[in-house]
């Protein structure tokens, strides 16, 4: 399981530089538009639509690593004071309402791009072909999907005694200041 | 039982402490299958079109724009720049918050945009500062709200638009309230620190006028800033969302030449600022779909066609409004909380001879106490998560609580005195 | 027996005659059904529904009705947004001469979709024009200044005659003329007051009459089927009166006349409108525009087209 663990935090690295990537074309994209009309009188035809696929993209490819470093925000007034056992019980209750979301999520997002997929729906002013873009939402679900039943598998052998496979939020928090290494 | 169902879901995330966007989002999917007839395929549509939104692509790219100015030390400088003209006020730097948001929302027609522009730098400096952590984020996500009463202001548009009011005439109307707002916010901070001393810093010697002009010129990159951010949209250079990327590369350019940005700490600014971004996408996913269930099932308009059968007073009526307003806002955010609600609570408020522009800020003022009101606050949620969790969302909401009580009071002081609202469009 | 209550979509917004019109179908059809059905209408959106995702939501039955407008499907059913273009009428009378195949049409697609029509409200041909900053009335004098338009075809007309335009949402438009993103807007010059265009532009010339898609009522299949066949003849009986009524006042000059001296009373400088010559040049780009659009959106497209094409050359001969 080790092995699994390590392999989906590369993946979900690998995400986040892809997102990165995105959010700097992004926002190059902006920039050169807003230059193309104002000193060409050009405005970039599509970039609008364009900046608006970057953006969702962006979005959902960093979900998996908020869900591996446990970044994304709850309500833990109540749960943390929880005594262990419990707490334990609590912890693959929260796991569990993750993967049920998620499980949700992908089959309706499938069933979206899937469906456009089908009519070939494209945007309204490029022409550019959607369906790629929406088989991101799925696509990076079932990687967050994936982590959550890793950590919920990970919760037993904590509650067993063992030490857990995944950062604590102190190491998750110093896991940061490595990370620009590429 | 939709009611049942919300509750049950409210209540289960509290205790496990789940992921806030899934149990929000599966509540969504849960409604959605069980209430709606199985109209599942809604929840996508939905997180689709306000996820390939081109306006809402400004909060990520000012959070990067925050991070840039973190990671070069450009702003680290400002606010150091800044310390000693703020330090005999009680509240300090604290006031920065509202002052920077109020003028920031002098530009941004969003109150997210302009929590996410100033909060991306304003906690950071300041919490290490050592200011009071809650009270940063309070402060950070009620001043955000002011971006949707000064204009210009998406909700007012949205109002004018849709109800035929003149947007010039509401424009003007939300300025002086707006303004007021923020006087009674730093208002509250200054009472605040005066009885809580541990809210700012405690660092005891007084700064001489020496010192305070030798740090106003540590802050000469700032107008730089605001001309690219502020300047741009003022002059038609630029909408909100492209005066952001203008202010990334101002930022990049101040950073290299004047900061210590280096390429290896720009690209971790974008790696930090999606992982930031991430968080509250997740968050968004989970309120967007659980909107789009209570919006599909007529909810919101129920209720306030509900009071409308009452046959209650002019009065009483708008105390129910204002109360159904603030019970919604719980659950929804701006804007979309609006258009479901004012086809309904227009014609209502209107036939009781209440003035349509005085209203349209009246409703501006509820959706931004929506804004900053749990579980669903989405400038609550922004803010959290640039904090990296070092403040929770109880906390954030506990410490906004007085800021909530100042808008409600205002409320109240525009409908004892609706010539605060009235006075300059009356002469547009 | 069971009351059927179906939730209604609509975008526009009720200062818009056609909302009104659409509430008076629902009132009039709730009333005969005494208490078997009830038609709730969403204005403005209200459902939280939007209408680029309209076909598919109607088709897979989780929207029972809406008042439909083929142009915003274009990212699923391109052919729709290809039937009938701004440019492709010159007088108001000529829409009325049309509107019988775009109804065809219409009917034919949208049923292809699971979806029953049923009437609908035939939308007024407003006029539509130039709202600008400065005194704009030649396609000469707009090819220094930066346009707002609102389609994606329409970018492509007005690059034809190389003026630069962008799409701007209606919601962006106000202040992207305020701040002077844009100099000019194109837009329903009838209606410009409702977004307060007035505050934000000086001149306005005419350009040509609203090619405007009728409004149809469409039920999804499961709905339409749930309705006992007496119902069903109420609800059609009752689109179909709305039809006719909103046909007959569809062109009015005379309301036209005085929303023009209302603008003018709020501070427009009405300009003499675009030459013939002026407009025979847009209509002509708008054609061409028209024509790649329809090939694009592949052989529905062309063949709608086609049928349009063929009804445009009878007009007036
Ligand atoms: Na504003
Ligand atoms: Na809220």
């Amino acid at each position: 399981m080790k092995i699994l663990v390590n392999a989906a935090y590369r993946l979900v690295q690998l995400m986040n530089f892809l997102g990165a990537a995105a959010a700097i074309v992004m926002t190059a994209m902006v920039f050169t538009g807003a230059v193309m009309r104002y000193f060409f009188g050009a405005p970039l035809r599509f970039s609008d639509e364009m900046v608006g696929l970057l953006f969702i993209s962006m979005a959902f490819l960093a979900i998996p690593l908020g869900v591996f470093r446990n970044r994304h925000i709850t309500i833990d007034i109540l749960s943390r004071n929880i005594p262990r056992p419990w707490a334990h019980l609590v912890n693959a209750v929260a796991l569990l309402i993750l993967m049920l979301f998620s499980a949700a999520f992908i089959m309706t997002s499938y069933q979206f791009m899937d469906f456009s997929r089908e009519i070939t729906a494209r945007s309204d002013i490029g022409s550019l072909l959607l369906w790629p873009w929406m088989a991101i939402m799925p696509f990076c679900m079932s990687v967050a999907f994936l982590v959550a039943v890793l950590q919920f598998l990970d919760s037993f052998r904590v509650l067993a005694g063992k030490e857990s496979f995944f950062p604590g939020e102190d190491e998750a928090a110093s896991d940061d200041t490595e990370e620009g290494s590429l | 039982m939709t009611w049942g169902i919300l509750a049950g879901a409210l209540l289960l995330t509290l205790v496990t402490g789940a992921v806030l966007g899934a149990s929000l989002g599966l509540a969504g999917f849960v409604l959605l299958e069980f209430q709606a007839g199985g109209a599942t395929d809604l929840a996508i549509t939905s997180v689709w079109n306000v996820f390939t939104d081109f306006t809402l692509s400004a909060v990520p790219i000012f959070i990067i724009l925050g991070d840039i100015l973190l990671a070069s030390g450009v702003s680290t400088r400002i606010y150091n720049g800044l310390t000693p003209l703020f330090h005999r006020i009680p509240g300090r730097l604290l006031h920065t918050n509202i002052a920077v948001t109020t003028i920031f929302g002098a530009v941004s027609g969003s109150s997210t945009s302009t929590a996410a522009a100033i909060g991306s730098v304003g906690y950071p400096e300041l919490s290490r500062r050592g200011y009071d952590k809650p009270a940063i984020v309070a402060s950070l996500a009620a001043g955000g709200t002011l971006g949707l009463l000064i204009p210009p202001s998406l909700s007012l548009l949205i109002y004018g638009a849709t109800q035929n009011v003149s947007i010039g005439k509401l424009f003007l109307a939300g300025i002086i309230p707006g303004l007021i707002i923020a006087v009674g916010f730093s208002l509250y901070l200054m009472l605040a620190s005066l009885l809580k001393p541990e809210l700012t810093p405690n660092d005891e010697e007084k700064p001489g006028s020496r010192e305070i002009l030798h740090g106003l010129g540590q802050i000469w990159p700032l107008p730089i800033l605001i001309f690219f951010v502020l300047g741009t949209i003022y002059l038609g250079f630029a909408t909100v969302t492209e005066a952001a990327a203008m202010g990334v590369m101002a930022a990049i350019l101040l950073g290299f030449l004047w900061g210590d940005l280096t390429l290896r700490k720009l690209w971790r600014s974008f790696l930090s600022s999606t992982v930031i971004f991430g968080a509250i996408a997740m968050i968004l996913l989970g309120t967007i779909i659980l909107a789009q269930a209570i919006s599909i099932l007529g909810l919101p308009r129920d209720l306030v066609d509900y009071i409308a059968t009452l046959g209650l007073s002019k009065y009483e009526v708008l105390v129910l409004v204002v109360l159904v307003y603030l019970l919604l806002g719980c659950f929804f955010d701006g804007i979309s909380l609006l258009l479901m609600t004012l086809p309904i609570s227009f014609p209502l408020m209107m036939a009781l001879g209440f003035d349509p522009i005085w209203f349209g800020v009246i409703v501006t003022i509820l959706m931004e106490v929506g804004m900053i009101t749990p579980p669903v606050g989405l400038n609550l949620f922004v803010l959290v998560t640039m904090t990296n969790r070092e403040v929770d969302l109880g906390q954030a909401s506990w410490a906004t609580a007085p800021f909530w009580l100042v808008m409600v009071l205002s409320v109240v002081l525009f409908t004892l005195f609706p010539e605060i609202v009235l006075f300059l469009p009356s002469f547009y | 027996q069971d009351k059927v209550e179906l939730k209604m979509h609509s975008q526009i917004v009720e200062s818009r005659p056609e909302a009104e019109y659409l509430q008076e179908f629902a009132d009039r059809v709730n009333e005969r059904a005494e208490g078997e059905l009830e038609i709730r209408v969403f204005h403005a959106g209200s459902l939280g529904v939007k209408d680029t995702d309209l076909l598919r939501l109607m088709k897979s039955g989780s929207v029972d009705m809406a008042m439909m407008y083929g142009e915003y499907y274009k990212r699923d059913a391109p052919e729709l947004a290809a039937v009938y273009v701004q440019g492709a009428i010159t007088e108001p009378e000529h829409h009325l001469e049309l509107l019988p195949t775009i109804r065809e049409i219409y009917e034919e697609a949208y049923a292809d979709w699971g979806v029953t029509t049923v009437g609908g409200v035939v939308s007024p041909v407003f006029d539509v024009g130039l709202h600008c900053n400065d005194p704009v009335n030649s396609l000469e004098d707009l090819q220094d200044k930066k346009l707002r338009v609102w389609a994606g075809h329409l970018v492509d007309t007005f690059d034809k005659l190389d003026v630069a335009s962008q799409v701007i949402p209606q919601n962006d438009m106000y202040v992207a003329l305020q701040t002077g993103v844009v100099d000019c807007a194109y837009y329903l010059s009838t209606v410009a007051e409702t977004v307060s265009l007035q505050e934000v532009t000086d001149y306005e010339a005419y350009l040509h009459p609203w090619a405007a898609v009728p409004w149809m009522f469409g039920v999804n299949d499961e709905a339409w089927d749930s309705l006992s066949p007496e119902l069903q003849e109420i609800v059609r009986e009752e689109g179909e009166r709305m039809w006719e009524k909103t046909r007959e006042r569809a062109v009015d000059e005379e309301r036209e006349r005085e929303a023009r001296k209302d603008r003018e009373e709020l501070g427009i400088t009405m300009l003499e409108p675009f030459s013939d010559e002026d407009v025979a040049k847009f209509v002509e780009a708008a054609n061409e525009a028209w024509a790649e659009m329809a090939e694009d959106a592949g052989p529905k497209g062309v063949e709608y087209y086609e049928r349009m094409q063929e009804e445009i050359s009878e007009l007036d001969r």
